[in-house]
C-alpha cells in the first residue's frame, strides 16, 4: 500500500492514519491517505498549496472530521474527540498568540487549562522559556514581540504542556530568509531535546529537508512517497515527486530500448541519446518525461566535430554557477564557482550517470504508483 | 491587493506626499490652493455650527443680545435645582441604560454571526439589521404605534393578561426602549463586529488546542478580545440615546419627557432660553465627552491588533 | 440559543417598516393593525392633501439641494485632507466631521437662535444650511475613504506622461472617484430627507418637511392615512438603500458611518 513505511525501530506506530478520505465543496481534498509516524520521529508533510496539508492538519488537531477512515494516537482512535481533549500541540502559520495575554501567560496558558497547581505552572513556563532562550520576556506582550520571539513563544505553550504530538504549520512562512535558518535550527533542536513526536506542514522543500527526519511528500489528496531527503531526492517514486524535489529539468524522450534488469532505458531526446534510469518496462517508442537535476548534468567542451549543445549563458548564484546550455533540449547545470568556464555559444557536450536521470512514462504524470502495472502491448 | 502591489502603492503615497516643487512660491500657491479648498466647509461650519452653539453657549451663561445684565450662573443653577429637570435626568439615564442592555442582549449574537465565517444568510441579516442606519425612523415610527398602541391587538392581549390600560406598551418609557434599540442597535452591531472581525480564528483554535474547553475559550480568550469592540458600542449607544429627541417624543407618552425633549419644549414651547440653553450646553458636553471616549476606546482596540513586527 | 437571537434581531429591525407598509392598504379607519381589507385608498387621498405634497416638495428639494451641495464641498475639502496631510489639515478633519458627535438637538438650536437674531425666517436657504452642516461629515467620510482606495502610481503615471495636475484631477482621479461621489450624494440625500431632530427647530408653519408633518401629526391626530404618507416617506429609504448597496455596498457605507 501506497504511503506506508515501516517505522524505525520496528515500533508500532506513534500517529496511524488510515484510509483518511475528505471532501470539501465537491472537491476530494484527501484521498484515502495512510500515514505512519513513529514516535519521536520528525515528519515532515510537504506538497503544493491545495495538496490537502492543510486539511490534514486540521483533521488530526480536531478542528475537521475525516468522512471515512481512521487516526489512530498510541492505539486511541481520536476521530470524535474534541480538540481539547486531544492533547496536541499545534503551532499556527502567524502564530496565533494571545495579544490580550503577556508571554508567561500565553506559554501558561495549557497549563492553566489543565488545573495544574501555580508553583508547578511557574516552574514549568520559567523553565521552558529558558530553553528557548526567551528568559525575561516574561511580562512582554505579543505585539512588542519580533517574528522570531513570536514563533519562540508559540513554540514554548504548545511545548510546555508535554503534549503526545506536535504540529506546526508553516513554522517558518513569517520569517524573511536570514531569520529562516536560525530559527529553523532552534525548532530542530528543541523538538530533539524534549523528543516529542511532530510533523511539519510545509510548501518549502527546503524547510521539510532541513528540519525532518522523513518526508511525506503530498499532492491532490494523495501520499506520493514517504522517505528520508536522500530517498526522495535519489529514487522518486514517480514523476510528481521527482519533478517537484529540487527543481530539475525536464525532458521529453522516447524510448529507444529497455534492459528489465538494470531498470536501464536509452531514451532519444531530439536525436540526442543517453541512458537513464527506468523503474517502469517500457516498450521502445513509449513516450517519457526525464528529470535530471542541475547538478547531475556534467558539461564538457565539444569534441573537434562541434557538441549538440551550445552555451547560452550563465549566471553566479553565489552557491554555484547556473549555465544554460540550448540543444536538443535545453537545459540547466550548476557548476561550481571555480569550475572551468565556458564563452557565450561555445558547443559543449553534456552527460550524466544513467541512476541520476528519472525518467517515467509520458502520461501518467501525478497519479504514478509504484504498483501500477504498466505493462505495454509489445510491438 | 497583493503585498507586493500594495507597498508599491504606499511607497507612491510617500512620495508624492513629500515630493512637491519647493520654492516660495510654490508653497504660496499650495497654501493657497488647500485653503481655498477647505474655504467653503470651514465659513459654512464657522457660521452656523460654532456661531449657533456659541449663541447657546453664550445665552447660557445670560450673555448675547437679549441679555439684560453680564454673565451668571443662574441657569446651570436652576438646572441643578430643579426637581423636574432631576427627575428628567433620571428618565433620560435610565431609558439609556436598558436600551444599552437591550442593544448589547440583541447586538452580541448578531455580530457574532455576521463576523463567522459560514453564515448563510449573512448579507441578508447585516442589511435587516443594520437597516435603521438608513430608513427613516418617522417613517417607522407608525409601525410601533400600529402594533403597540391603543385599539392594537397588543394592547388588547396586554389588558386582557396584565388588566393594564389599554395603551399596551406605548406611550411608556418602555415603548421608548423599544424604539431607541431598534434605531440604535447597528451601532452596537457595527461597533462589536468591528473589532470581531480583527479576531483571528486561528487565537481560537489554538486555545481549544491547548485544552480550553469551548466554555473556556469563550470566556477567557474571545470575550476580552472582543471587550473593545462591546465597550465602544456601549458608549457610543448610551450617547446617541441620551441625545435622541424624535423616538422619545413620539413613543414616550409619559415617558416622553427627556433631556432633548426637555430642551425642545423649553425653548419653542415655553421660550423659556434660559434654562434650555444651560441644558443643551450639559447635554453637549456630557455626549461628545462620552464619544471621545468612545473613540479612544476604539484607538486602543487597533492598537491591541497591531500588525506584526517582523524583523 | 443565538441564533434564534439573531433571528429575533432581524425581525424586530424589519417589523415596523412592514407593519406600516401592510397598515397603509388597511381600510379600516383606526390605526388598529392587522389589517381586514386592503384598498389603495389612502394613497389618494394623501397624495391629495395639499399640506402633503407641499411638504412633499420642499422635502425633495431640500434632500436634492443638499446632497448637491454637501458632497461638493465635502468633495473639495476631502482632496485637501488627503493630499495635503499636516497637523492643520487633520485637525480641520476632524472638526469637520464632529457633528457627527454632537446632538443634533443642540446644531438645531444653535441655528435658531441664528435665526432670531437675524431675524431670518425658514426657507430652502435656511433649511439647506442646516441640513448641511449634518449632511457634510458623512459626505467628507465617504470622499475620504474613495480616496484613500485610488492608486496614486496612476496619476505618478499620467503625470510622467505630461498631463498637467487639473487634468490629471479631471481625467484620472474623478473618473475613479464615481462611485463615492455618487455614494455620498445619495446618503446626503437621504440623511436630508429623513432628518427630524435638526429640521424641528428650523421649520415654521408653512414651511415643513415630510418628517416634521409626520411628526407634528403623531403628536397630534393622526388620520389613518398617515400610513401610507409614511410609506412614501420609507420608499425614498429603500431605494436609497438600493442605491447604495449598488454603488459601494451597503457595508461599506455602514461602516463608515461607525463614530
Amino acid at each position: 500500500m501506497y504511503g506506508v513505511t515501516e517505522t524505525a525501530d520496528g515500533s508500532p506506530p506513534h500517529l496511524e492514519l488510515r484510509g483518511v478520505c475528505k471532501t470539501l465543496g465537491g472537491r476530494t481534498v484527501l484521498d484515502h491517505v495512510d500515514l505512519e509516524v513513529a514516535k519521536g520521529d520528525l515528519l515532515g508533510l510537504l506538497g503544493p498549496s491545495g495538496s490537502g496539508k492543510t486539511t490534514m492538519l486540521n483533521i488530526i488537531g480536531g478542528f475537521l472530521s475525516p468522512d471515512s477512515g481512521t487516526v489512530r494516537i498510541a492505539g486511541q482512535d481520536i476521530v470524535g474527540l474534541q480538540p481539547h481533549r486531544r492533547d496536541i500541540g499545534i503551532t499556527f502559520q502567524g502564530y496565533a498568540l494571545f495579544p490580550h495575554l503577556s508571554v508567561f501567560d500565553n506559554v501558561a496558558f495549557g497549563l492553566k487549562q489543565r488545573g495544574a497547581p501555580k508553583p508547578d505552572i511557574k516552574s514549568r513556563v520559567t523553565e521552558m522559556l529558558a530553553l528557548l532562550g526567551l528568559s525575561g520576556y516574561e511580562t512582554r506582550l505579543p505585539r512588542a514581540l519580533s517574528g522570531g520571539e513570536q514563533q519562540r513563544v508559540a513554540l514554548a505553550r504548545a511545548l510546555v504542556v508535554r503534549p503526545r504530538l506536535m504540529l506546526l504549520d508553516e513554522p517558518l512562512a513569517n520569517l524573511d530568509a536570514a531569520l529562516r535558518h536560525r530559527v529553523r535550527f532552534e525548532i530542530r533542536e528543541v523538538l530533539r531535546r524534549t523528543q516529542v513526536t511532530s510533523i511539519f506542514v510545509t510548501h518549502d522543500q527546503d524547510e521539510a529537508f532541513a528540519l525532518c527526519d522523513r518526508v511525506a511528500v503530498l499532492n491532490q489528496g494523495r501520499i506520493q512517497q514517504i522517505g528520508t531527503p536522500a530517498d526522495l531526492i535519489l529514487e522518486p517514486a514517480n514523476a510528481f515527486v521527482a519533478g517537484f524535489i529540487g527543481s530539475p529539468n525536464m525532458l521529453t524522450g522516447r524510448t529507444m530500448s529497455y534492459d528489465e534488469d538494470s531498470q536501464r532505458a536509452t531514451v532519444d531526446i531530439n536525436g540526442f541519446t543517453h541512458a537513464v534510469n527506468c523503474k517502469t518496462r517500457v516498450a521502445p517508442g513509449t513516450p517519457l518525461t526525464i528529470f535530471v537535476r542541475p547538478e547531475e548534468v556534467t558539461i564538457s567542451p565539444a569534441t573537434s566535430g562541434g557538441g549538440p549543445f551550445q552555451v547560452k549563458d550563465w549566471v553566479y548564484l553565489g552557491s554555484g554557477r547556473e549555465m544554460w546550455v540550448d540543444g536538443p533540449a535545453p537545459l540547466r547545470v550548476r557548476l561550481p564557482n571555480d569550475a572551468q568556464g565556458y564563452e557565450r555559444g561555445e558547443r559543449v557536450t553534456l552527460s550524466w550517470r544513467p541512476e541520476r536521470a528519472h525518467a517515467f512514462p509520458a502520461d501518467a504524470e501525478s497519479r504514478a504508483t509504484a504498483d501500477h502495472d504498466t505493462a505495454q502491448v509489445r510491438r | 491587493m497583493s503585498g507586493a502591489a500594495a507597498s508599491g502603492n504606499e511607497a507612491a503615497r510617500a512620495t508624492s506626499a513629500g515630493a512637491r516643487p519647493s520654492g516660495h512660491r510654490a508653497r504660496m500657491t499650495r497654501w493657497l490652493i488647500v485653503f481655498g479648498l477647505l474655504a467653503p466647509a470651514l465659513l459654512l461650519y464657522a457660521t452656523v455650527y460654532l456661531g449657533g452653539m456659541a449663541i447657546i453657549g453664550l445665552a447660557s451663561f445670560g450673555l448675547g443680545p437679549d441679555a439684560e445684565s453680564g454673565a451668571t450662573l443662574v441657569n446651570y443653577r436652576e438646572v441643578f435645582a430643579s426637581a423636574h429637570i432631576q427627575a428628567v435626568v433620571l428618565r433620560t439615564l435610565r431609558v439609556s441604560a436598558i436600551t444599552v442592555i437591550a442593544c448589547l442582549v440583541l447586538g452580541f449574537p448578531v455580530a457574532r454571526y455576521i463576523t463567522s465565517p459560514d453564515a448563510r444568510w449573512r448579507s441578508f441579516v447585516v442589511m435587516a439589521v443594520l437597516s435603521p442606519l438608513m430608513v427613516s425612523a418617522i417613517g417607522r415610527v407608525f409601525g410601533w404605534i400600529a402594533l403597540f398602541g391603543p385599539g392594537s391587538w397588543v394592547a388588547a392581549q396586554t389588558m386582557h393578561f396584565f388588566g393594564t390600560r389599554a395603551t399596551g406598551l406605548l406611550y411608556t418609557e418602555a415603548g421608548v426602549v423599544i424604539g431607541l434599540t431598534n434605531i440604535l442597535l447597528p451601532f452596537m452591531v457595527l461597533s462589536i463586529a468591528a473589532s470581531r472581525a480583527n479576531l483571528d480564528e486561528s487565537l481560537l483554535k489554538a486555545a481549544a488546542s491547548l485544552g480550553a474547553t469551548p466554555s473556556a475559550v469563550f470566556w477567557q480568550v474571545e470575550l476580552p478580545l472582543n471587550l473593545p469592540g462591546i465597550l465602544g458600542g456601549v458608549l457610543i449607544v448610551f450617547s446617541l440615546s441620551i441625545t435622541n429627541f424624535a423616538t422619545a417624543a413620539l413613543l414616550g407618552g409619559s415617558g416622553r419627557d427627556v433631556v432633548a425633549y426637555e430642551i425642545y419644549s423649553n425653548i419653542l414651547t415655553y421660550h423659556q432660553p434660559g434654562t434650555g440653553t444651560a441644558l443643551a450646553i450639559l447635554l453637549l458636553v456630557c455626549s461628545v465627552a462620552i464619544m471621545m471616549l468612545a473613540i479612544w476606546v476604539g484607538r486602543r482596540a487597533d492598537a491591541m491588533q497591531a500588525p506584526r513586527v517582523e524583523t | 440559543m443565538s441564533r434564534v437571537i439573531v433571528l429575533f434581531s432581524v425581525i424586530f429591525a424589519l417589523l415596523p417598516g412592514m407593519i406600516v407598509f401592510l397598515a397603509s392598504f388597511s381600510a379600516g379607519n383606526s390605526l388598529a393593525f392587522p389589517p381586514r381589507e386592503f384598498t389603495l385608498h389612502w394613497y389618494g387621498v394623501i397624495l391629495g392633501d395639499p399640506e402633503f405634497s407641499s411638504a412633499l416638495l420642499m422635502s425633495v428639494m431640500l434632500a436634492g439641494v443638499t446632497s448637491v451641495v454637501a458632497t461638493a464641498i465635502a468633495l473639495l475639502a476631502a482632496l485637501a485632507i488627503s493630499r495635503y496631510r499636516t497637523p492643520t489639515t487633520v485637525l480641520i478633519e476632524a472638526f469637520l466631521l464632529s457633528p457627527m458627535v454632537v446632538p443634533h438637538v443642540v446644531i438645531g438650536i444653535g441655528i435658531l437662535q441664528i435665526y432670531i437674531i437675524y431675524g431670518l425666517r425658514a426657507d430652502l436657504m435656511t433649511l439647506t444650511t442646516g441640513h448641511l452642516i449634518v449632511t457634510i461629515p458623512f459626505a467628507l467620510r465617504l470622499l475620504l475613504a474613495s480616496i484613500a482606495g485610488l492608486d496614486r502610481r496612476v496619476e505618478m503615471a499620467a503625470a510622467s506622461l505630461g498631463a498637467p495636475p487639473f487634468t490629471v484631477f479631471r481625467s484620472v482621479v474623478l473618473p475613479q472617484m464615481k462611485m463615492g461621489i455618487a455614494g455620498a450624494l445619495v446618503a446626503a440625500f437621504i440623511l436630508s430627507f429623513d432628518d427630524v431632530s435638526l429640521t424641528i427647530f428650523l421649520v415654521q408653519p408653512g414651511y415643513t418637511t415630510i418628517p416634521i408633518l409626520l411628526f407634528n401629526q403623531a403628536e397630534n391626530n393622526p388620520g389613518p392615512a398617515i400610513h401610507a404618507a409614511s410609506v412614501i416617506l420609507l420608499l425614498a429609504s429603500w431605494i436609497a438603500i438600493f442605491l447604495i448597496d449598488r454603488l459601494m455596498g451597503f457595508e461599506r457605507l455602514a461602516f463608515a458611518s461607525r463614530k
